[in-house]
């Protein structure tokens, strides 16, 4: 408590610039700490890291290979594993050889393969910061606020692997963020503000299809940037408006269509030769290609990413589907991610009485917040349409437009999710919890509009036990999130629902 | 002095309530952190931390892989704990729980090792009274004063035993296999019937850590 009022005094003392600076560094320090902290540990891999050390070890070998994922976010743990080179010296050939192994040579490095995805993971947390910062206007909330992020424990294991999740997490943000700027500023929104949208959205597509739904922004910010011609001058505009809608469309579908194809020009470039035992289904037209040593010509581009996209297209229709009844089976029904179902145990180690655990559990407070932003957000929103309520403060309406805003964006990435056959774990909920803490914090700046401009003192300090709340329920968490050890009693008095179905090891 | 300490400690406490608002949405959210914080502690301190005198004897508790039907049965642990309780006193129940020091959620399958230290001021005869489910073994000194082996619902095993005066250490095993569980141990002289843990003049419960 003694620091939450020091900060906050010696915030309230810094002009707003500094401020704002002072706020941005903290957050950047306590990111560094949770996210990279010996990040490299456990030395032993877990959850999907053993498909993606194979694609790692693919690319530094050159050979043709296809993901179910398309290929930037592998792109950048390849990067880091070469960068860093901690395992020149062991034998990896076995990696090459199929598309998932069951363990590392003794005394593999995780430094390089993990590194970008942590390091996606400190500066997503920036990007929270700043959108929070954008939409509040109030280092010292955007601050507290930002503890959803860098202390929520399921997030921070999950980016502490060599994983996709955090990586896409940063352009989904950026995206997020360059909307909001676009939309909360009054310069008018011109072509490169499309392009520059269009490439991280593309980008965010790059790493995990799934973030296909933040195409809706497009026409958002375009319905956004043509309200008063749509409101009053619809007829006697409508060719401008056609022109522009045209204008704008080319340059976003023109900025994703260059993303893609860069990047899976570079994938395909470092491909060149096919590995022994290779099961991957390649066209004869693709090896012949690879036969000619070309497949860095650009004109070549559609046969590889053809033969790419089948394999996506066939990876996904053979993923299992959910069997809700089976114990063994680590995923869950989207409609209960909300409340945390089911935690998924990634790795765990005996030793003595005690067992370490990697265990993807979230923060409970941090989750409940979402839900109640949620249940809020939709609140106000009801309270708007359906009862005709409105405020007639400026500053109020222009949060409530962002909180339906980011209402909708959850509500359409959950809508799109349900209709996923296959099985989904819980860690497909980041994207969405995220959208839903946005909505809490947006929700709490909307009730306390007056009381957050008056800097009063109540509130500063119920932010302040809330944000150490958030602190202290990590830490009691924090043996699941890093490997340390815990006896059964530990580990069971932190069994706080059932439907999280945390089991210890017997 | 301390009479105007008092006096401006109260003035002090008079001025905070006078601030409380509650209809201000502030102060709600500061009462609702406030209770949020509140159940938070309550979840993740360890039963037992909070209590000055929770730390009067050493429970060993040993989880078996196989079904446990006898005291003496061959363990084949995978897992252990060890945590302090101030009475031996885990009503009958589902799951393991100590009537001041709550929870502990195990259900089945399990040996339970208890050791204490007591301090015998007056000498004479006492009676030891276990009620257990299952079975269970009393030693005083390294002497079995009374057991029961085998499984068994909750119930209870009387024993008379004299005791000199001064310091002897005792052990309570007991065993849960499955279905319901529970321990309670008694002690009863010329003070009365009182749990293992609760003090008398007649017999004084000393903390484990207390050297000789």
């Amino acid at each position: 408590m003694p620091f939450m009022f020091t900060l906050a005094a010696k915030l309230r003392a810094m002009d707003k610039t500094n401020r704002f600076s002072a706020a941005l560094v903290a957050v950047f320090v306590l990111a560094s700490a949770t996210f990279m902290i010996n990040y490299h540990r456990p030395s032993g891999m877990f959850w999907d890291e053993n498909y993606y050390l194979t694609a790692v070890q693919k690319y530094t070998d050159g050979y043709v290979f296809f993901e179910s994922h398309p290929p930037l976010g592998k792109l950048f743990m390849a990067l880091g594993e070469n960068i860093f080179s901690r395992n020149d010296h062991l034998d990896r050939s076995a990696f090459t050889l199929t598309e998932k192994i069951d363990s590392v040579p003794k005394g593999y490095s995780f430094l390089g393969v993990r590194f970008f995805p942590v390091l996606f993971a400190v500066f997503g947390a920036l990007v929270f910061f700043l959108i929070l910062h954008r939409l509040i206007k109030k280092p010292f909330y955007a601050f507290v606020f930002s503890g959803f992020y860098v202390f929520e424990n399921a997030f921070i294991l999950h980016s502490r692997g060599a994983m996709l999740d955090s990586t896409q997490l940063f352009f989904i943000f950026s995206a997020i963020a360059l909307f909001i700027r676009y939309t909360d500023g009054k310069a008018p929104v011109k072509l490169r503000h499309y392009f520059a949208m269009a490439s991280v959205v593309g980008l965010a597509i790059m790493v995990k299809v799934n973030a296909a739904f933040l195409l809706l922004l497009f026409p958002v910010l375009f319905l956004y940037e043509h309200r008063a011609a749509i409101k009053e001058r619809w007829f006697r505009q409508r060719k401008a408006f056609w022109l522009d809608l045209l204008k704008k469309s080319a340059v976003s579908a023109g900025a994703i269509a260059l993303v893609t194809f860069v990047v899976f020009m570079i994938h395909f470039s470092l491909g060149d030769r096919i590995p022994g035992g290779q099961t991957q289904k390649i066209s004869p037209e693709y090896r012949s290609i690879i036969a000619r040593g070309e497949t860095g010509n650009l004109f070549n581009f559609p046969i590889m990413f053809k033969d790419y996209l089948n394999y996506m297209s066939s990876y996904h229709e053979n993923v299992p589907k959910f069997r809700k009844y089976d114990e063994g089976d680590n995923g869950s029904r989207p409609i209960t991610w909300p409340f945390g179902e089911k935690s998924i145990r990634y790795r765990w180690n005996k030793s003595g009485g005690q067992v370490q655990y990697l265990y993807l559990q979230g923060n409970p407070v941090i989750w409940i917040s979402g839900l109640i932003g949620l249940a809020l957000a939709f609140a106000l929103i009801s309270g708007r349409f359906v009862f005709k309520h409105r405020s007639d403060d400026p500053e109020k309406n222009r949060l409530f437009w962002y909180i339906a805003f980011f209402f909708g964006l959850y509500a359409i990435y959950m809508a799109m999710i349900m209709r996923i056959d296959r099985v989904m774990y819980l860690y497909h909920y980041f994207i969405p919890l995220f959208f839903s803490l946005f909505l809490a914090a947006l929700v709490f700046a909307y009730i306390f509009r007056e009381k957050i401009e008056q800097n009063n003192r109540v509130l500063i300090t119920a932010c302040g036990i809330f944000f150490i709340e958030i602190v202290a329920v990590f830490v009691f968490f924090m043996p699941l999130t890093y490997y340390f050890p815990l006896t059964t009693r530990e580990f069971l008095q932190r069994t706080w629902l059932d439907i999280w179905e945390l089991k210890y090891v017997q | 002095m301390s009479s105007n300490t008092k006096k401006s400690e109260q003035t002090g406490l008079v001025t905070f309530l006078k601030m409380v608002n509650p209809r201000d949405p502030a102060w709600i959210f500061l009462g609702l952190t406030l209770l949020v914080g509140m159940a938070i502690v309550i979840s993740i301190v360890p039963p037992g931390f909070l209590s000055s005198s929770g730390k009067l004897m050493n429970v060993t508790i040993e989880h078996q892989k196989k079904d446990i039907a006898h005291i003496d049965q061959t363990r084949e642990t995978f897992a252990t704990d060890t945590f302090y309780i101030d009475t031996i006193d885990f009503p009958a129940g589902n799951t393991l729980r100590h009537e001041k020091l709550g929870d502990y959620d195990f259900s089945r399958n399990f040996f339970v090792r208890i050791e204490g230290q007591m301090v015998v001021n007056t000498p004479g005869e006492y009676r030891m009274i276990v009620a257990s489910d299952d079975g269970f073994r009393l030693e005083i000194d390294g002497q079995r004063i009374s057991q029961h082996t085998n499984d068994r619902p909750m119930a209870e095993t009387v024993t008379n035993v004299r005791l000199e005066k001064g310091k002897h250490s005792f052990v309570v095993s007991w065993f849960q296999g499955f279905g319901q569980l529970g321990l309670r141990a008694w002690y009863e002289g010329t003070c009365g019937r009182k749990l293992f843990g609760e003090s008398t003049p007649c017999i004084t419960f000393v903390s484990t850590a207390t050297k000789d």
